[in-house]
């Protein structure tokens, strides 16, 4: 009797691929295609202008919305910073004084609201490669660079986001609850991999703190849709959530499986990309020889993204499979025995079972609910 | 390149059939947010299959609302007759299988239950509405040797393996009905006893 179940591609080690590092602002590209780049390498500066702050100086001054900018101790459009003068009114049992709060420009005065509106200094900001590799074109229109590189793609089951690249941060156990107060300051621009569910409440707090990804063994199929639009990962949206999520085993609280959560260990504190709604994590390779390889390659620049392929494979003893179905979802453990007889079980199907055993137990499961690794 | 699926490939829409449908066919309460993590599962893994009477009522009633939406493939033109494929006899128990589609598909009051292998349809069993023939609120059947008063408003299983009976109700109306695995269904709810 052949038993039969899907392979699912996860890990595909050393392909060569393109990433895209992108400037978020006006700026500088200093590279040329063809250039070969390691991880620090500074591709582009770019300007970054984080925002304005606005005082309402008529309010502060007591004058009419309109008479504020007639106070104004600064020009508009020159420096200013924090504690320095910036109106001032002579009364005449005294006087009124406002200093600048922040370090800025003084943009404008809005006559209407009486408010005067400070504009943040822009901050120069360095894109670095993050990764070996060759410039295989630069858009300077556009603000991109198109590396090819040498990676490990991990691919997932489900996923929402555009590309985002960051540092990795893994959690040592792949089988725990990611809470809120995990998620930081420290996170920020950064890519979270590890646990078995992470929740609403801590998802938005690492959307609002600038995490660039989480990758967790399951999400809550309502937080999932509140993120990508929809349940079903064959009717994505390619929605943005303003971050890019991805699920290596399914819906609920699933462990990260050990095989994806070992390849990813070894990457921890380096870069990495990760494309939510093509469901995979890009482990950039680390080591400088990959650029020999990648000079003998031609890469296309308009392909497919890489996806993981299924097919169908024969259950052997001593495969390795990993259980798709509860109660031991997310389990990964090897095929020990194969019944030979079907059984019928509590819910009236029947069908043949796989003994697996895992490092820890040895359990049956109906041979449809396993997956090949 | 191929992969092995499952019957609810067949229903592109499962994710958009409301939960409060779903949860109406159920027995027992089951969280919302479970609920939806595995019909999402049964969408990532459609080759799964449930292992508990539990998880089974959950399919059977996720299998109710996809048959209401897209009926297709379970009507035999013509006949109205309704055509189990393969694929579902082996994921679903017969019984509970045909006692799911009764509930979802409009049937004309006297069809057979056929399994379709292949080219070859075997009958498993019939059903007969019998909402139209009601008479206060019990109905006397006779099939064969037995006689059974049946309530309005109940859907009624009686086994029957032989190939052929004759059924009479009240004594006003007989039919012959093909008997099988599946056996004989006399379904005395009208729609509204089935629709939430």
């Amino acid at each position: 009797m052949i038993l039969n179940a899907n392979r699912r591609q996860r890990v595909e080690e050393n392909i060569i691929t393109h990433v895209v590092r992108a400037i978020a602002g006006k700026g500088k590209i200093s590279v040329k295609d063809g250039q070969e780049v390691t991880p620090e390498q500074i591709l582009a500066s770019f300007e970054m202008n984080p925002g304005f702050w606005s005082i309402d100086l008529a309010k502060k001054l007591k004058v009419k919305n309109p008479d504020g900018e007639k106070y104004l101790q600064r020009a508009i459009g020159s420096r200013i910073y924090k504690g320095e003068l910036l109106a001032f009114k002579k009364e005449l049992l005294g006087e009124r004084i406002v200093t600048s709060p922040t370090d800025g420009v003084v943009d404008r005065y809005d006559k209407e609201k009486g408010e005067v509106v400070l504009k943040f200094f822009s901050k120069s900001i360095p894109l670095t490669a993050g990764v070996f590799g060759i410039v295989a074109k630069v858009d300077s229109g556009r603000g991109e660079v198109i590396i090819k590189t040498m990676a490990t793609e991990v691919y997932g089951v489900l996923g929402a986001g555009r590309e985002r690249g960051g540092e990795l941060v893994v959690f040592d156990h792949g089988d725990n609850i990611v809470s809120k107060e995990q998620i930081n300051k420290n996170l920020e621009r950064k890519i979270i991999v590890g646990g078995a569910i992470i929740y609403g409440e801590a998802l938005k707090k690492a959307a609002q703190l600038g995490v660039s990804g989480i990758v967790s063994g399951g999400f809550n199929a309502r937080d999932f849709i509140s993120m990508a639009g929809g349940l079903d990962p064959n009717h994505r949206l390619g929605n943005d959530p303003g971050m890019s999520i991805l699920a290596t085993e399914g819906y609920g609280a699933l462990p990260t499986g050990e095989d994806i959560l070992s390849v990813v260990k070894g990457h921890s504190g380096k870069f990495a990309f990760l494309f939510g709604n093509e469901r995979r994590l890009l482990l950039p390779s680390t080591e400088a020889d990959s650029i020999i390889r990648l000079r003998k390659v031609e890469l296309p620049l308009h392909r497919w993204p890489h996806s993981a392929s299924i097919s169908i494979g024969e259950i052997r003893i001593g495969s390795r499979v990993r259980v798709i179905w509860p109660p031991f979802a997310g389990w990964q453990a090897k095929v020990v025995a194969l019944d030979q007889i079907p059984t019928t079980l509590s819910s009236g199907i029947s069908t043949y079972l796989v003994t697996v055993e895992t490092a820890h137990r040895k359990l049956k499961v109906p041979c449809p609910n396993v997956e090949l690794i | 390149m191929s992969k092995l699926s499952g019957v609810f490939e067949l229903f592109p829409s499962l994710d958009r059939i409301p939960l409060e449908n779903i949860t109406s066919w159920l027995p027992r309460k089951v969280e919302p947010h479970s609920l939806e993590n595995f019909i999402g599962n049964r969408i990532l893994y459609p080759q799964s299959v449930s292992a508990t009477e539990e998880e089974m009522e959950i399919d059977l009633a996720l299998l109710r609302e996809a048959v209401r939406l897209q009926n297709s493939p379970f009507l035999k033109k013509g006949s109205g007759d309704i055509v189990i494929p393969n694929l579902f006899e082996n994921r679903f128990p017969l019984i509970p299988l045909v006692w799911a589609l009764i509930d979802s598909l409009k049937l004309k009051p006297v069809v057979k239950v056929l399994i379709k292998r292949g080219t070859i349809l075997q009958t498993v069993g019939s059903v007969v509405s019998l909402a139209n023939f009601k008479n206060g609120e019990t109905i006397e059947v006779k099939l064969g040797e037995k006689t059974l008063k049946l309530q309005e408003g109940s859907l009624t299983r009686i086994p029957l393996e032989r190939r052929s009976e004759k059924i009479a109700v009240n004594n006003q109306k007989f039919f012959n009905l093909t008997g099988g695995r599946a056996g004989v269904f006399l379904d005395l709810r009208s729609k509204n006893d089935i629709e939430r």
